[in-house]
């Protein structure tokens, strides 16, 4: 009815009010709910985001409670299946002296039963040492990976090399075993899987930044096969690796080089006295 | 009638602030509870004593510096942004000034048209750039589930709505001044409406916030990830 009183009236002012109030509150309301769909989307958006960085952490700590099931399972089979046979063994050669009183026996059995528990100390010696070497804890990471290497090289299957450039003061113990555990689970995978001829490491720091790099000459992978793996339910060590990683907030690229004939690893951490506690 | 409704329209968020929000109200929402009281009082006077009917522009004149004061010092608290801050105190000073001296200087018997327009473009430019602002900054609400919203979009409907019929004020008859005064009165009411959406918005929506619902990931921290595989 307004709408016809307007059209109707001859005044032009009226037109111009009637139309510029329709076209204010049009403006405004067509402002808001903008405003409103727009803030709605980019929520939805956030969460989205939070959501898929819960499940990529839902997946590392999946594959570390995994990855230390394992390690356990391993312990315990080494004790269970080397080191319980081997000290049952001792128990009745020991036993025997009860039994067999004759002077050179008892002898023979009490020398036998201590070249068993040799081995047995020799044995939990390595158990002790594969979870914490005593070379990284005593002279630390540059020892550590040195060791490792020349071992790779000692076997003669693949020639192994190492360089720390600026490692003249140490990280701390904790920080040096998780990098030491990321470089061996590369290398092991190298190992496993690349049939490299070579391995190479080096390690600087550039300005606040510690970096890693490991050259080989086999197959390896890319930053998207990384990502991939990362994502799926396979590549146990990769993403353990990832969840060592951020505990020290570091980054991990995974490259083919420009001349496409090596694959290069590069860890990036953020050095000790600038980490922020997580 | 409608005009009726319009003057006693103020009492319905006035008492709904005095029954949810007194207790525990930030102070931009006393802000606009003293704005409210103060608009229903002005209009009360204005069409209820023989006095306020004479001195109609005068009223309305000294209404417009006083509601552009509380807006501009309700921009003022809810703009986060320190330098916008600044701007907006610099300008509502300038603002006030600008418009007492125009009110001085008017003969008062008029409906002082540029007044009010000037007050309308500042206050939905202020309208404007808390909204922009709100959109700039991350939130995890929704902008709905927050009572300044309801008020500043209160604000603007009310602004937008009038802002033709006061700008030609000037130039129109006392008849047709009369004739479309509907319009003052539809913005009043609705605004009145939406200031009661901000109140009860502020009692209820502020316990729960209006969000998504939010992932959780593992329902239970001690979960066994492993159970699954």
């Amino acid at each position: 009815m307004i709408l016809l009183q307007v059209l109707n009236s001859d005044n032009s002012i009226s037109t111009v009010l009637f139309f510029g109030t329709i076209g204010m509150l049009a403006l405004t309301i067509g402002l808001i709910v903008f405003i409103s769909f727009h803030q709605r989307k980019v929520i939805r958006y956030q969460q989205q985001l939070q959501r898929m960085e819960q499940d990529q952490q839902k997946t590392l700590l999946n594959a570390s409670i995994r990855l230390q099931e394992e390690e356990r399972q391993r312990i315990a089979a080494d004790l269970h299946d080397d080191a319980g046979p081997l000290l049952a063994t001792a128990r009745l050669y020991l036993n025997e002296n009860f039994v067999n009183l004759d002077k050179n026996t008892q002898l023979q059995s009490i020398y036998n039963a201590k070249q068993i528990i040799d081995d047995t100390i020799q044995l939990i010696r390595n158990i002790s040492h594969s979870l914490m070497p005593p070379t990284l804890k005593n002279f630390g990471l540059e020892s550590a990976v040195n060791d490792l290497f020349q071992k790779i090289s000692g076997s003669g299957s693949m020639n192994a090399s190492c360089r720390f450039h600026d490692y003249r003061e140490r990280l701390k113990a904790e920080n040096e075993l998780i990098i030491f555990r990321i470089i061996q689970e590369l290398v092991n995978n190298i190992l496993k899987h690349s049939n490299a001829s070579f391995i190479h490491l080096t390690q600087n720091t550039s300005g606040n930044k510690f970096f890693i790099r490991i050259h080989h000459d086999g197959r390896g992978l890319t930053q998207t096969d990384f990502e991939k793996l990362n994502k799926s339910n396979v590549g146990l060590g990769l993403k353990n690796i990832q969840s060592r990683l951020k505990v020290l907030q570091g980054k991990i690229f995974f490259e083919k080089d420009m001349s496409q004939t090596y694959y290069k690893v590069t860890i990036e951490m953020i050095k000790e006295e600038e980490l922020k506690p997580a | 009638m409608l005009a009726y409704i319009s003057i006693i329209s103020p009492l319905l968020p006035i008492i709904l602030f005095l029954a949810f929000c007194t207790k525990k109200s930030r102070r931009e929402l006393w802000v606009i509870f003293f704005y409210i009281v103060l608009s229903f009082s002005l209009d009360f006077f204005q069409y209820m004593t023989p006095w306020g009917r004479h001195n109609n522009f005068r009223i309305f004149g000294i209404f417009t510096i006083v509601e552009v004061a509380l807006f501009t010092y309700f921009f003022y608290l809810v703009i986060g942004n320190k330098i916008i801050k600044r701007i907006v105190l610099t300008a509502c000073t300038c603002l006030v000034i600008f418009l007492l001296i125009l009110f001085l200087k008017s003969n008062k018997t008029n409906f002082d048209s540029i007044s009010a327009s000037v007050e309308s473009v500042t206050l939905i430019i202020l309208s404007i750039t808390y909204f922009f602002g709100q959109l700039s900054r991350p939130q995890e609400q929704f902008i709905y589930s927050s009572p300044n919203f309801w008020i500043v979009l209160a604000i603007m409907i009310y602004l937008s709505g009038t802002f033709f019929l006061f700008m030609m004020a000037n130039n129109l008859s006392a008849y047709e001044i009369q004739k479309y005064w509907f319009i003052n009165n539809v913005s009043n009411i609705i605004t009145n409406l939406i200031f009661c959406i901000a109140f009860l918005v502020n009692r209820f929506a502020s316990a729960h916030p209006i969000t998504e619902k939010t992932y959780t990931g593992y329902n239970n921290i001690h979960e066994n990830p492993l159970r699954e595989q």
